[in-house]
């Protein structure tokens, strides 16, 4: 088996950071978890990842311009990092608005964390 | 209302396809052509509420209706239909039909009855039928068999104890937004908290909190505290319901 893939987490939940960890170590992922779009784009300056799930409401920084600024990143591994979305999307964006806005795919809340897993191994198998 | 599911039995495709659409943006939905078809889907999937044409070839919807009944006592059927007269309805409802429709129907009237089914204060059930069904949905069992699939039950429990932190925030604010009707901090909190009780399975809450949630944002404060007011005693019930639960006994 190849290295231990990496995602990084935005989310504001505690709980959903706690689930997601266990379901993500599940198929043996390392999670680290921010709280918010400030903090991912920090933790992604200092270390590398292999994938992002991306809340859409968070304080300080959301998940819309988070994902905008990882975008315009001068690293290029870093900036085309798979990204996806998870929401209750209120501003019920469709699947190709997320795709605008930069997302890779879209899991909407509540979570559904067999999907999440599938959604997950899809980008990084 | 995405989490509803509604049933559209409709042999006409222009009318099905109609449905579908408005529909289609407030809930997730099925189709089916006739009778035979509603059946074979009722018995493969839950749907929140199906809504029934009546003439339809193979069988019709008055028959189909009466096939789903004898299995599921409590989703809410309504009969559409394009050629009775108004004053056929008590027949229908006396068949078995919680409601009666005719076509062609009002988009907005049709949307808000459906809504109002979904959320149980549709006319057609007596309140003690509408507490049974819902006492069920406090927490989805199957829901949280998912999640002890990846989670033990220590962590699940701490989750819980989490959710109930947050759950005790929103109740803090929805006493201060009484007081002082200030919903910024409250929506915000309101929105984790739907997003988390459908997660963890907390399907009362979940139904209070999306309703409360879409009438903050719509600024349709009457409504909104109305929603706020059940949203804080189905938490209360919900801390109720979790202190008897055994499931997360370690």
């Amino acid at each position: 088996m190849s290295e231990t893939k990496k995602i990084l987490v935005g989310e504001d939940s505690s709980i959903i950071i706690n689930l997601t960890k266990n379901v993500l170590a599940f198929e043996n992922y390392q999670m680290k978890a921010a709280r918010n779009g400030q903090q991912v784009l920090d933790l992604l300056e200092k270390e590398d990842f292999d994938l992002i799930l991306m809340d859409i409401s968070m304080p300080v920084m959301d998940g819309v311009v988070c994902t905008k600024q990882i975008r315009s990143l001068a690293d290029p591994t870093k900036s085309k990092l798979p990204v996806i979305a998870i929401s209750g999307n209120i501003r019920n964006y469709t699947q190709e608005e997320f795709r605008k806005l930069g997302f890779d795919d879209f899991i909407q809340k509540p979570l559904d964390y067999d999907k999440v897993l599938a959604t997950v191994k899809k980008f990084l198998s | 209302m995405k989490s509803k599911k509604i049933l559209v039995v409709d042999d006409n495709d222009l009318n099905r396809k109609l449905f579908e659409n408005l529909i289609g943006q407030h809930f997730s939905f099925e189709s089916a052509k006739n009778g035979l078809e509603a059946i074979a889907l009722t018995e493969a999937h839950d749907f929140d509420l199906i809504l029934m044409d009546i003439q339809m070839p193979q069988m019709d919807g008055i028959t189909a209706m009466k096939k789903i009944r004898q299995k599921n006592k409590y989703c809410p059927i309504l009969a559409v239909t394009a050629y009775a007269e108004e004053s056929e309805r008590e027949s229908f409802l006396q068949q078995g039909f919680d409601e009666f429709i005719t076509k062609p129907i009002q988009p907005k009237e049709f949307i808000k009855l459906i809504q109002d089914y979904l959320l149980g204060s549709g006319n057609g059930k007596t309140s003690e039928e509408s507490s049974q069904k819902n006492s069920g949905d406090i927490l989805n069992k199957k829901l949280i068999n998912q999640l002890l699939k990846y989670n033990s039950k220590s962590v699940i429990k701490k989750v819980f104890d989490d959710f109930l932190t947050e759950c005790a925030e929103a109740e803090v604010l929805i006493d201060e937004y009484h007081s002082n009707h200030s919903s910024l901090d409250l929506l915000e909190k309101i929105h984790t908290i739907k997003g988390n009780s459908g997660t963890l399975g907390a399907m009362r809450i979940y139904t209070f909190a999306t309703q409360a949630e879409e009438y903050g944002r719509k600024e349709n404060y009457s409504l909104f505290d109305r929603e706020v007011k059940n949203l804080k005693n189905e938490i209360g019930q919900f801390r109720d319901f979790l202190k008897q639960e055994p499931i997360f006994e370690t």
